[in-house]
C-alpha cells in the first residue's frame, strides 16, 4: 500500500492535509519505542536476523498505514498492535519462504522451521499455532487490540466478510482448542 | 468460554510472548540497518506494491517526487545508454536510429502523463523509468533499492522491477539494450500460456482465468496470486525463468498442493512453454554421485547436463523425465543422503493433499513424466480437467489411478527395458 495522498483518497479515506506532519511525529514515537521489539518478534518466528530485519520492516510499513488504529504512540494497545502485525509478516515472510523453496525444489525436506511460540509451554499459544495465520492475525486484531471488522479488514487487505468469518472461524477454533485441552 | 474470556487470554499470551521477546538482545547495528521512520513516511514510487498500482497515482507519486527531487542522473545516464546502447555515449543521433528495438519515444505527451517523465518505448509497449536520485549513488540498503523502477504496462501485461536487481541478476550485458527482448519474451510466454490454457480449460470459468491481466514484479519473495481483476507474479529476484511455473500455479490456485499439482505445474514449465527463460537444472550436474545422467546418455538423450537449457530440445527434456522416472522404477530411488533422492510430493514442507492419495508417493520427476504421459494418451484437455480439480481420475481419464500408472510404468520398461542389460 502507498503512502501517497492519491492513495488515500481512492480508499475513500479523508486527505488531512494539517494533520500530516502530526501523524508522522506520532508514528515516529512509536516506531522508535517498539522497533526492537519488532525485530525480536519477528526473529524468533523466522530464526534468521536478515528475514526478521525484512519482516519487522514490512510490519513498520503496515504500522504506518494503519496507524490510525492506535489509541495512542505507545501504550499497551500500541505494543499489541505492533506486536500481532510483526508476527502476521513474520508467519507470511515464513509461509511464503517454504513456497519458495518447494518451487526451487531444493532441500525441501529441510524446511521445518517454528512457528510462533517456538517453546509452545502456553496452552493459548500451542492453540495460536495451530490456526491458519490469517485467522490468528484476525481474532488477535480483533479481541486483543480491539479493532472493529472493518480495521481488521483494512489492515489485513482483504474484506470486511473475510474479515468477519476469519475472526469468527478462529475464536471457535480456539475455543475448541482451550476447552478441549491441547495435548500433542 | 466468552469472548472476554477467550480475549484475556490472548492477550495475556501475547504479553507473554513480548516479554519474553524483549529480552533477547538486538545490536545496535542491526537497528541501524532497519528502516528510519523518516524513509517509511516519506511517499515513494517503490512502495506502490503492483496490485494497488494505478495509473494516475503512480504519475502522481512520480509528480511529487519530482517537485522534491527531481528525477536524477540514474534516469539520464540509463537514458542515455538505453539510446545509445552500442557506445554508452550520448548524443551520436545516428547510432540511435539505429538502435531497432528501444528508442526514445518523441510523441506528444498524453493527457495523463508527465511530459517531463522519461519513456522509453518497444514495440507497443511502453517503459517508463522513474527514480528519485542518481541509481548509481543510492545506498543499496533494500528499503531504497526501489528508489529507480522500471515499469511497463498496458492491458495485458505490466512488469515492474528495481533497476538495482535487474541489474544485479548479472543477467544483462547492457541492460537498457537487453530489456526489451527479455520482456518481449515474456510478453509471448504470457500470450502462449493463456492461450494455452484457454484451450484446454475444462470450463469456462477457468478459462476466464486466462483473461486476466498478468502483472509481475520481482521482489524478494517468490510468490503468485490469483486476485479477481488480475493475476499478480512475483519472481523473485535471480531470474525470469519462474514466469510459466508461477503462471500456472495462479491458474490452478489449488486448494491442497497433491502431486498432479506439482507435476502439472512443472510439466507445463518444462515442456509446454517454448519462450521460458531456462530449464531447471538442479540434477543435471555431472557430479559423481548424480545417478540419472549416464541413464540418461545411454538411452540416447544428447544433453551435455549443464546449466545451459539451449542444450536441450523439448525431447530430451522428456527423454530425461521419462529417464529419471524409469531409473527409479528400477532401483526403487533407494539412495536415500543422495541429492538426487527422490523427495515424495507428500514429503514436500508445503504439501497440504492427502499423503494417502494415490500418486502422492511419487517425487517431482515421476510425476512429471507420469503427467506427460497421460497427457500423450489421453489428451491434454482431460489432464487439464484433472488438474484444476473438475473431476475425479476417473471421470478424466476413464481408468482408476492404479490402472493408468501400471501403464505409464510398463510403458518405461517397454522402451528403456528392465534394467537387467544396464551397465
Amino acid at each position: 500500500m502507498t503512502i501517497t495522498y492519491s492513495s488515500l483518497a481512492e480508499q475513500g479515506r479523508p486527505v488531512k492535509l494539517a494533520a500530516r506532519s502530526d501523524r508522522r511525529e506520532r508514528f515516529e514515537e512509536t516506531y522508535t519505542a517498539y522497533r526492537a521489539l519488532m525485530f525480536r518478534l519477528a526473529r524468533n518466528i523466522l530464526q534468521d536476523d536478515d528475514l526478521a530485519e525484512d519482516a519487522a520492516a514490512d510490519a513498520a510499513v503496515k504500522l504506518w498505514e494503519h496507524y490510525d488504529c492506535l489509541e495512542s504512540p505507545t501504550g499497551p494497545q500500541a505494543k499489541r498492535f505492533v506486536a500481532v502485525l510483526t508476527e502476521h509478516k513474520a508467519l507470511d515472510l515464513l509461509r511464503k519462504r517454504k513456497r519458495e523453496r518447494i518451487v526451487s525444489l531444493e532441500e525441501a525436506e529441510e524446511l521445518h522451521a517454528p512457528i510462533g511460540d517456538p517453546d509452545g509451554v502456553m496452552d493459548v499459544n500451542a492453540a495460536l499455532n495451530k490456526l491458519p495465520y490469517e485467522q490468528r492475525t484476525a481474532v488477535q486484531l480483533a479481541l486483543v487490540c480491539g479493532l472493529t471488522a472493518k480495521q481488521t479488514a483494512s489492515t489485513m487487505g482483504c474484506t470486511v466478510f473475510k474479515a468477519e468469518k476469519l475472526i469468527s472461524r478462529g475464536k471457535a477454533a480456539l475455543r475448541k482448542e482451550l476447552e478441549e485441552g491441547y495435548h500433542d | 468460554m466468552t469472548d472476554q474470556e477467550l480475549a484475556m487470554r490472548l492477550t495475556g499470551a501475547l504479553d507473554d510472548r513480548i516479554d519474553r521477546a524483549s529480552s533477547a538482545p538486538v545490536s545496535r547495528e542491526t537497528l541501524n540497518r532497519m528502516p528510519s521512520a523518516d524513509t517509511l513516511t516519506t511517499p515513494t514510487v517503490q512502495a506502490v506494491p503492483v496490485k494497488q498500482i494505478r495509473w494516475k497515482s503512480a504519475v502522481a507519486a512520480v509528480l511529487v517526487l519530482g517537485m522534491l527531487g527531481g528525477i536524477g542522473l540514474a534516469v539520464s545516464k540509463l537514458m542515455d545508454r538505453a539510446t545509445h546502447p552500442q557506445t554508452g555515449e550520448s548524443g551520436n543521433s545516428e547510432v540511435a536510429q539505429t538502435t531497432a528495438h528501444l528508442e526514445m519515444q518523441n510523441t506528444e505527451p498524453q493527457p495523463d502523463t508527465d511530459p517531463t517523465l522519461p519513456q522509453l518505448s518497444y514495440a507497443n509497449r511502453t517503459i517508463q523509468i522513474t527514480g528519485t536520485s542518481g541509481y548509481d549513488r543510492l545506498d543499496l540498503s533494500p528499503y531504497l533499492d526501489n528508489a529507480s523502477m522500471i515499469k511497463v504496462e498496458d492491458d495485458r501485461f505490466q512488469f515492474s522491477a528495481s533497476i538495482y536487481t535487474l541489474r544485479d541478476m548479472g543477467i544483462f550485458d547492457d541492460l537498457a539494450a537487453d530489456l526489451p527482448s527479455c520482456l518481449d519474451r515474456m510478453d509471448r510466454s504470457i500470450d502462449y500460456m493463456a492461450n494455452y490454457f484457454a484451450a484446454v480449460a475444462p470450463n469456462e470459468e477457468i478459462a476466464a482465468q486466462t483473461r486476466k491481466p498478468v502483472k509481475i514484479s520481482m521482489d524478494r519473495i517468490i510468490n503468485y496470486r490469483n486476485y479477481d481483476e488480475y493475476i499478480g507474479l512475483s519472481l523473485g529476484q535471480d531470474g525470469f525463468y519462474r514466469l510459466s511455473m508461477l503462471y500456472a500455479y495462479a491458474l490452478l490456485n489449488p486448494e491442497d498442493l497433491n502431486w498432479y499439482a506439482y507435476g502439472y505445474v512443472f510439466w507445463f514449465y518444462h515442456y509446454q512453454d517454448p519462450y521460458r527463460f531456462r530449464l531447471l537444472y538442479h540434477f543435471l550436474s555431472q557430479d559423481s554421485d548424480n545417478p540419472y545422467i549416464p541413464a540418461y546418455h545411454r538411452a540416447g538423450g544428447i544433453g551435455e547436463c549443464t546449466s545451459d537449457s539451449k542444450e536441450y530440445t523439448p525431447d530430451d527434456i522428456k527423454l530425461l523425465y521419462d529417464v529419471i522416472a524409469w531409473y527409479n522404477l528400477i532401483h526403487g530411488g533407494d539412495w536415500r543422503g543422495s541429492r538426487y533422492a527422490p523427495t515424495p510430493t507428500k514429503e514436500f514442507s508445503n504439501f497440504t493433499g492427502d499423503p494417502a492419495l494415490e500418486g502422492n508417493d511419487l517425487c517431482l520427476d515421476e510425476a512429471i513424466s507420469l503427467i506427460n504421459y497421460l497427457a500423450e494418451q489421453y489428451g491434454h484437455d482431460k489432464v487439464a480437467a484433472y488438474c484444476f480439480e473438475t473431476c475425479s481420475f476417473e471421470e478424466a481419464f476413464g481408468t482408476d489411478f492404479a490402472t493408468a500408472r501400471a501403464a505409464w510404468e510398463q510403458s518405461l520398461l517397454e522402451r528403456f527395458g528392465d534394467g537387467s542389460e544396464e551397465p
